[in-house]
């Protein structure tokens, strides 16, 4: 069992207090405990987010001199990328409303204008969902724009994307799940609700459409699902969700989330993001909505902060991505084990070039891994 | 003298930066930080206005003498005419 450490339980005790805008929590930090925060920030992508909330740390309890002026150094460039992609978006907005075609935004901005200072919350890519009818227009605007097709039709189920030089990157969406990580789901009914239920979201002078923030919520979820899976699921997932939820408390329609979660087959998985943001956040949740019986929360987020966040793409350990990638079917049909034992054992060897104590001792850890992650997803529902 | 259109100052972690916009983002490449006294001098610029008045605004700020202040302000838009950053 992967516990939880003293550290990682006071990072988690003090996002709780940041999210509840909770003075003297946040000041309850030992300064000598930055640098393990600044790592633990970096490993699970809120390095950046949390700049504004240690600026606004009383001087006595900031980091030291040296290790904030680094910590500024990093920030500036890349938050002024984030000024860019804002004016960017504001732009490919624009251009969409003058061609009156239809979309709305999510993710990256309509998670971002919950935040005070929405220029340190990273976003990557533009995320537009069009409907089916609107997609060849809206390829056509974008291209008119000056961006070239990188992700085809054809190479993803989910979207087109689209890249120009010094541009934010454009994700064209029909769809928001991948059947290939999340197999078929009833989603037909969320999808019509999330076009009835949109609505205009003021945010950085620009005015675009938005999920309604139950969908937002859900799409969230979703969202966490597929890189639970895939890889790179990460503590800012948690707390853009617990961000949300926190700043429309008043507002939200629970009984929609929960009847929503239910059809998607998502709700064991909601269930748990919940009460981590009730237990460790201190985020307000309806107990409809609160599971403490099916899945071990402790345990998940030891999990979670210890390997499931720390996934790598490339190392000598490979990680889930690789390993999940290597044995599709052992997940359903597990007397198709040795199968899978022999492939990693000959991928160690030619890794490896023939030390075979190492690859046998490598082999044993990624098939453990491969195995523990397989039986966690089948937990949540999502295997 | 003005900046040209594409370019926002802005405070980011307590520096001065000017963030390059749309097509300018290819043709200036990266960021430039300012002083607090170039932010004051770019906020003027960024409406058309003239040497002297930059002159004087740096010695209604700050206590210093004309000639320093005329080799300050000479100094910023040689620097930023260099990165074609005024019209």
């Amino acid at each position: 069992m992967i516990d939880i450490n003293t550290i990682q339980k006071q990072f988690m005790e003090w996002i709780g207090a940041v999210l509840n805008d909770d003075n003297d929590g946040m000041q309850s930090i030992d300064i000598l405990d930055w640098p393990d925060y600044f790592k633990l920030m970096l490993e699970q992508g809120l390095y950046f987010t949390l700049f504004p909330v240690i600026n606004h740390l009383p001087d006595h309890k900031k980091p030291d001199k040296a290790l904030l002026n680094d910590y500024k150094k990093l920030i500036i460039p890349r938050v002024s990328i984030q000024i860019q992609y804002l004016q960017n978006i504001k732009q490919i907005i624009g251009l969409f409303k003058s061609a009156d075609i239809p979309v709305i935004v999510f993710k990256g901005p309509s998670i971002a204008r919950f935040y005070d200072e929405p220029e340190y919350r990273m976003m990557s890519d533009l995320d537009i969902l069009v409907k089916a009818e609107d997609k060849i227009r809206a390829q056509q605007l974008i291209e008119t724009m000056g961006y070239k097709i990188e992700i085809k039709e054809d190479d993803h189920p989910m979207h087109c994307g689209y890249r120009k030089k010094g541009a934010i990157f454009i994700e064209l969406h029909t769809s928001l799940l991948h059947p290939g990580y999340l197999g078929s789901r009833r989603v037909m009914e969320w999808y019509s609700h999330i076009w009835e239920c949109s609505k205009f979201v003021s945010f950085e002078g620009m005015a675009f459409l938005a999920m309604a923030e139950e969908d937002e919520l859900i799409n969230q979820i979703l969202h966490f699902a597929t890189h639970l899976i895939y890889a790179g699921a990460k503590m800012k997932h948690l707390y853009d969700m617990a961000l949300l939820i926190k700043k429309c408390e008043d507002t939200l329609d629970w009984q929609y989330i929960l009847n929503t979660l239910k059809t998607t087959n998502l709700l064991v998985l909601g269930r748990l993001i919940f009460t981590i943001s009730m237990k460790y956040f201190h985020i307000n949740i309806p107990s409809a909505l609160i599971d403490e019986q099916t899945i071990n929360v402790d345990l998940f987020i030891g999990k979670f902060l210890n390997e499931y966040s720390m996934e790598k793409e490339e190392g000598d350990q490979k990680g889930w991505r690789a390993i999940s990638w290597r044995f599709p079917l052992i997940c359903k049909y597990k007397a198709l084990l040795p199968v899978a034992w022999i492939i990693e054992v000959i991928l160690q060897l030619s890794i490896h070039k023939g030390k075979i104590f190492l690859c046998i001792k490598k082999s044993i850890k990624n098939i453990k891994v491969f195995l523990n992650k397989a039986k966690m997803l089948k937990e949540l529902g999502l295997g | 003298m003005k900046i040209r259109d594409g370019f926002m100052l802005r405070e980011v972690a307590g520096q001065w930066v000017v963030v390059p916009l749309g097509e300018r983002v290819v043709e200036f490449n990266g960021i430039m930080t300012l002083s607090e006294s170039g932010a004051m001098l770019w906020k003027l610029l960024e409406k058309d206005t003239t040497e002297d008045e930059l002159v004087r605004k740096l010695l209604s700020e700050y206590v210093i003498e004309e000639s320093i202040a005329r080799e300050d302000v000479n100094k910023f838009i040689s620097d930023i005419r260099e990165k074609q950053l005024i019209a």
